[in-house]
């Protein structure tokens, strides 16, 4: 417990202890003099706890066992997944495993096996890159399939993020970044001939400046450029209902009472907040149930609202804290698999984090990804805190072996 | 790797820099404006509130008419729907069932009816709009006890009740309610279309009021602090002078009266002579037992509309006159053999049915001599008695304020014919209203003051304030004193050996003259063949008057003698007078009652059969009278009423008559009782019949309230007493 990073630790508590009185607001209900609350502060609470002792837990076990169990755990989480696709769905996706008091969700465990399974696969010594590729690959594919089919394209994207978050960190050459990021750039750029000339004359030169061979730029040109023809073919063979309900999710304002209802009572109640908020308890937006789902996905609407921009920007700047701390001790560690997975946990609260309030302030298109450390939900809350927890016995180990 | 990671954290920072920036534009400059959404969602909206239209209560403010409000009510089956998909344990026939149970408990519909309504549809369903508004609030409180969503109400309309069924139908009047388009909103209007709805309409009507209201998401109302808002001002009440047991009285007996008679029309009314007060006003015609209450309520009020020649009853006034002038003492015996008049050169014998030879002065009264009375006008001339009958209140209206008042017909003097005046004086070439007659006999009873005669009291708003009040006012004075007892004997006379002499009572003076007029043709002169009026017009005790009565028969059976007053309207003023006397708050003859022991105390029959009420009667040894409406029907009604003490010898009279299921609405008083001094049992008693919840503090008897008395009180408001 020496080098227990309790800067880290202090920030987490912050953040779940800010987590905890957005929750209690949002369960409240309060209309004149009249206050109702749900009790979903409380199960919140309870659930604080037990992360907490699960986190003193792990920071407790030696690494070697967890080693041995990532890959057990791993096939299990798969299981899981499979698992919960035949059971009865819950609010419209097969997302949840009953377990009488609560529902489990086996794609948050996953988030968290997943990465660590990726970081045990690619942290073998001289390996090339195509073996990088393909491992990491092959790990991540069967759980983002399972998970797609719940559906939960948030969990799926986080996933698929942390992979390349990890990839970016790892040995893996710069070659293969760039022509993952360069598909997704030629699909960006299809709507117009000027930007993706403007993306290929950089995408070449790029290329040429990492020495390659003039007939693997032409291989990558051909792909992108196939790529960039055939996304408005696709495109155009999409039903007209289908293709509004990919620009409605991409600009919710499209459908101003479907989909994009949320986003705008969102918008409104975080702008109503002003520079000071409404005050605690006092958001009209949510008190009416204009804000739907206000404990879990858009718990920052709440905030906003309450607490204005003055309470947002400290949480961001909290959240900013924390990241920043714990990406700079996990730059010096030496274990690649503690790097890995750190990294990898680090890219999945991050990319939570901004997906999530880049939601609910409506610049993010919604895919119900929930707030870290704030949102209501028990196994979110206690995989994110047992991932900090890794990280923080990452981090001790290290001073261990020095 | 140190450069990778770095380069993460400056996007990390980038992102918070441009989720912070986009929250300033968002939050502080508020560049993105939602105006037209929030406008869409969340600007408060004005919606009308309908006030409350004025009761309408009798002297003693029981309650006559009233006002319900009435909502439609809507399920939306769809929130149930996925109420049930979101609570696995509870199962959607179940709710369903809970659903029509809890509003077939709180509606005149059936639990199946409601049932498939719901089934019906995915949708919202209709169910009712006749939900009043205490059983809109049970039925809500059951929704939100069993957490069952749905509910849907909206205003549908006010509808007025009558707690007293179809008493005073005939002056109450009734409204008529219409919706009206304007710009936007359509607003909900009650108008009062007849009788005192009518007359009083500025008064009852009240003033709309406005509120901001916001709704949520759910579409359910906020009540939210600072929406601006402006209170209805509710109607205002009006207090009549009508007590409700005289009404019921008249009522019953005219009715009795009517079919007994085979009259087309029974007219009475009763009023205070000292005030000019109405206490009962009825007019009932032959097809009234077909028509309903709404036709009833909209129909002539036959006592104020319907003029008939009055008959022998105006011959006091003659005789008035002539004790003012000294022309004959009481006792002058005048010649009442056939009386020959010429006039240019037609000649008119005028005679009575009956014949007389010499009749001394209170004698032509009391048996109501044409010859005599026409002998006596002789020397007033024309001038004096058409002075006195216009200062009486004949030939205009009275002043009464009523709606559809007539004025009479009575030509001026100078258009008189020949023979007028004799006529006049005994009542015929004159057309008069009952209130007309009932007033001028108000005069005689109290000493020669002709009164207003006025039917509301008081208006009173929803706190009690006064608002306007009806002061007694004495329209003109006539007469002198001694003249006026001489008369009143006179007429006391006419019951206790006269033509009226079917009214005496032993323990009680009553004093009234008949009338039995022909009936004129309409717009043409003679008379119409075996067609009479017959009237009725008294007062008592005569000492003192308290009640002055007038009856009318219009056409009465002419086989069976019945258009001779004495057999017609003197009974029936017979059966008003022993009703009035022996209604149980009545102190006309306590005295009387105390000395003789022969008053015994009244069983209660209604409700029951005829055989127990038979039973009941046969037991105490009371002997009784049996009305039958209806044969096979319950006792609804009995005479004298229940616990009243009456006189032995009298016959209890039971009415039979199907069970009427009036609406029976609940009608919810606003007002907070004064409970300070009753004992607990009382209060709670009382309190548990205005819905109010009651804490109790300490036992005995209340001497602290937390509402104070007549504070506008909502519906099942807890209210702490404190008792010792």
């Amino acid at each position: 417990m020496r080098n227990f990073d309790w800067f880290i630790f202090i920030l987490l508590l912050c953040l779940i202890l800010f987590g905890v009185i957005a929750i209690y607001s949002a369960s409240a209900n309060k209309i004149g003099d009249d206050l109702e609350v749900e009790n979903y502060y409380i199960k919140q609470i309870f659930w604080v706890f037990i992360s907490l002792i699960l986190l003193y837990l792990i920071f407790k076990t030696p690494y070697n066992l967890i080693e041995i169990l990532v890959v057990p755990a791993y096939f299990l989480t798969i299981i899981l997944l499979v698992l919960v696709l035949f059971l009865p769905e819950i609010k419209g996706a097969h997302r949840w495993i009953p377990l009488g008091l609560m529902n489990f969700q086996p794609s948050e465990l996953a988030k968290l096996i997943v990465i660590l399974m990726i970081s045990k696969v690619i942290s073998g010594q001289h390996l090339s890159g195509t073996q990088i590729l393909t491992r990491s690959i092959l790990v991540v594919i069967l759980p983002v399939i399972l998970i797609l089919l719940e559906p939960d394209l948030g969990t799926a994207l986080t996933l698929v993020l942390s992979l390349f978050a990890i990839l970016v960190v790892s040995d893996l050459p710069s070659l293969y970044l760039i022509i993952m990021l360069g598909l997704l750039f030629s699909i960006v750029t299809s709507f117009s001939i000027i930007a993706f000339l403007i993306f290929i004359l950089i995408f070449i030169y790029l290329l040429f400046r990492i020495n390659l061979s003039k007939i693997v730029i032409a291989f990558a040109v051909t792909v992108n450029t196939f790529f960039f023809i055939i996304t408005p073919i696709i495109w155009n063979s999409l039903k007209d209902y289908q293709q509004n309900r990919i620009l409605s999710f991409l600009n919710p304002m499209r459908d101003p009472f479907g989909v994009g209802y949320q986003i705008i009572q969102s918008k409104i109640a975080i702008g109503s907040g002003g520079l000071l908020g409404k005050g605690f308890l006092s958001g009209t937006q949510k008190n009416m149930n204009f804000l739907p789902e206000h404990h879990t996905d858009f718990i920052f609407s709440v905030i906003g609202e309450e607490f204005g921009f003055f309470g947002c920007t400290i949480l961001l700047l909290f959240y900013f804290l924390f990241l920043y701390r714990i990406a700079r001790k996990i730059s010096s560690l030496k274990r690649k698999e503690f790097r890995y997975a750190s990294v990898g946990i680090l890219a999945y609260l991050s990319f939570q984090i901004f997906v999530n309030i880049g939601m609910t302030i409506g610049i993010v298109p919604t895919t119900g990804i929930p707030l870290p450390f704030a949102s209501y939900g028990g196994s979110n809350l206690l995989i994110n805190v047992l991932a900090v927890g890794l990280i923080l016995k990452f981090i001790n180990e290290r001073s261990i072996f020095n | 790797m140190k450069q990778r990671l770095i380069i993460f954290l400056i996007l990390n920072g980038l992102f918070i820099l441009l989720w912070i920036g986009y929250l300033f534009s968002v939050q502080i400059l508020g560049t993105h404006n939602f105006d037209h959404i929030i406008e869409i969602r969340q600007n408060p909206s004005k919606s009308i509130i309908i006030p409350k239209r004025g009761n309408i209560y009798d002297r003693d403010q029981n309650l006559l008419v009233s006002s319900v409000k009435y909502y439609q009510v809507d399920i939306d089956v769809e929130a149930i729907l996925k109420y049930c998909e979101r609570n696995k344990e509870s199962d959607r026939s179940e709710i369903f069932g809970h659903v029509a149970r809890i509003i077939a408990a709180n509606s005149p519909l059936s639990k199946d009816h409601v049932l498939d309504r719901i089934n019906s549809s995915n949708k919202s369903v209709f169910i009712s709009e006749e939900i009043s508004e205490i059983q809109l609030y049970q039925i809500d409180n059951e929704f939100k006890r069993l957490k069952i969503p749905g509910l849907i109400s909206n205003f549908s309309k006010t509808k007025r009740t009558y707690p007293q069924g179809k008493l005073g139908s005939n002056f109450l009047g009734m409204i008529d309610d219409n919706r009206e388009d304007l710009e936007n909103e359509t607003i909900y209007t009650v108008q009062g279309i007849s009788g005192l709805e009518a007359t009083f309409d500025e008064y009852l009507r009240g003033k709309y009021g406005w509120q901001e209201t916001i709704h949520d998401a759910n579409n359910n109302r906020i009540p939210f602090l600072f929406l601006k808002e402006k209170s209805p001002i509710n109607g205002y009440s009006l207090i009549l002078t009508i007590d409700n047991d005289c009404q019921e009285i008249l009522e019953e007996s005219l009715a009795e009266g009517l079919k007994k008679y085979k009259a087309k029309n029974a007219i009475g009314i009763i009023m205070d002579p000292y005030t000019g007060a109405i206490m009962a006003m009825s007019g009932i015609n032959e097809y009234d037992d077909d028509r309903t209450s709404n036709e009833l309520r909209s129909s002539a009020d036959l006592p104020v509309s319907f003029m008939f020649e009055p008959g022998s009853t105006l011959k006091p006034f003659t005789a008035l006159l002539a004790l003012e002038k000294n022309i004959y003492t009481p006792t002058d015996e005048i010649d009442c053999r056939d009386y020959h008049i010429k006039y240019r050169d037609e000649e008119r014998v005028i005679k009575d049915d009956h014949k007389f030879k010499f009749l001394n002065f209170k004698d032509i009264i009391a048996y109501s001599s044409n010859v005599g009375i026409s002998k006596i006008v002789d020397k007033i001339g024309s001038e004096a008695l058409y002075e006195r009958l216009i200062a009486l209140g004949y030939g205009h209206k009275t002043g009464s304020n009523i709606a559809g008042e007539a004025s009479g017909l009575f030509r001026k003097v100078k258009d008189w014919q020949g023979f007028s005046l004799h006529s006049i004086s005994f009542g015929q070439e004159i057309s008069v209203t009952a209130l007309q007659l009932a007033n001028s006999y108000c005069a005689i009873a109290n000493q020669g003051l002709v009164m207003q005669p006025y039917l509301v009291q008081k208006v009173v708003d929803e706190n009690g304030t006064v608002i306007d009040e009806h002061k007694a006012k004495v329209l003109r004075r006539i007469s002198d004193k001694k003249s006026l007892e001489t008369l009143k004997s006179f007429l006391k006379s006419a019951v206790d050996y006269g033509t009226a002499t079917g009214t005496k009572f032993d323990y009680l003076e009553v004093a009234g003259k008949t009338g039995t007029a022909e009936k004129s043709f309409a717009g043409k002169s003679g008379y119409q063949k075996e067609k009479y009026t017959s009237v009725f017009a008294g007062f008592f005790p005569v000492e003192e008057p308290r009640y002055v009565i007038a009856v009318i028969y219009d056409e009465p059976d002419y086989s069976s003698y019945s258009y001779y007053a004495s057999l017609s309207t003197v009974p029936t003023f017979k059966k008003i007078v022993t009703r009035l006397v022996n209604l149980p708050d009545s102190d006309v003859i306590v005295e009387i009652k105390e000395k003789e022991k022969d008053f015994i105390f009244a069983p209660a029959v209604i409700g029951l059969t005829r055989q127990e009420a038979e039973n009941t009667l046969n037991k105490k040894g009371i002997s009784y009278e049996i009305v039958e409406r209806n044969p096979n029907g319950i006792v609804i009604n009995q005479f004298p009423k229940p616990n009243a003490a009456f006189d032995k010898k009298e016959s209890v009279i039971v009415i039979l008559d199907t069970a009427e299921k009036d609406e029976v609405v609940d009608v919810f008083d606003y007002a907070m009782p004064n409970l300070k001094g009753m004992t607990l049992r009382k209060a709670i008693a009382l309190a548990n019949k205005k819905n109010i919840r009651l804490v109790v503090d300490g036992s005995g008897s209340i001497f602290s309230q937390s509402i104070p008395p007549g504070t506008k009180i909502k519906f099942g408001e807890r209210c702490v007493i404190k008792a010792r």
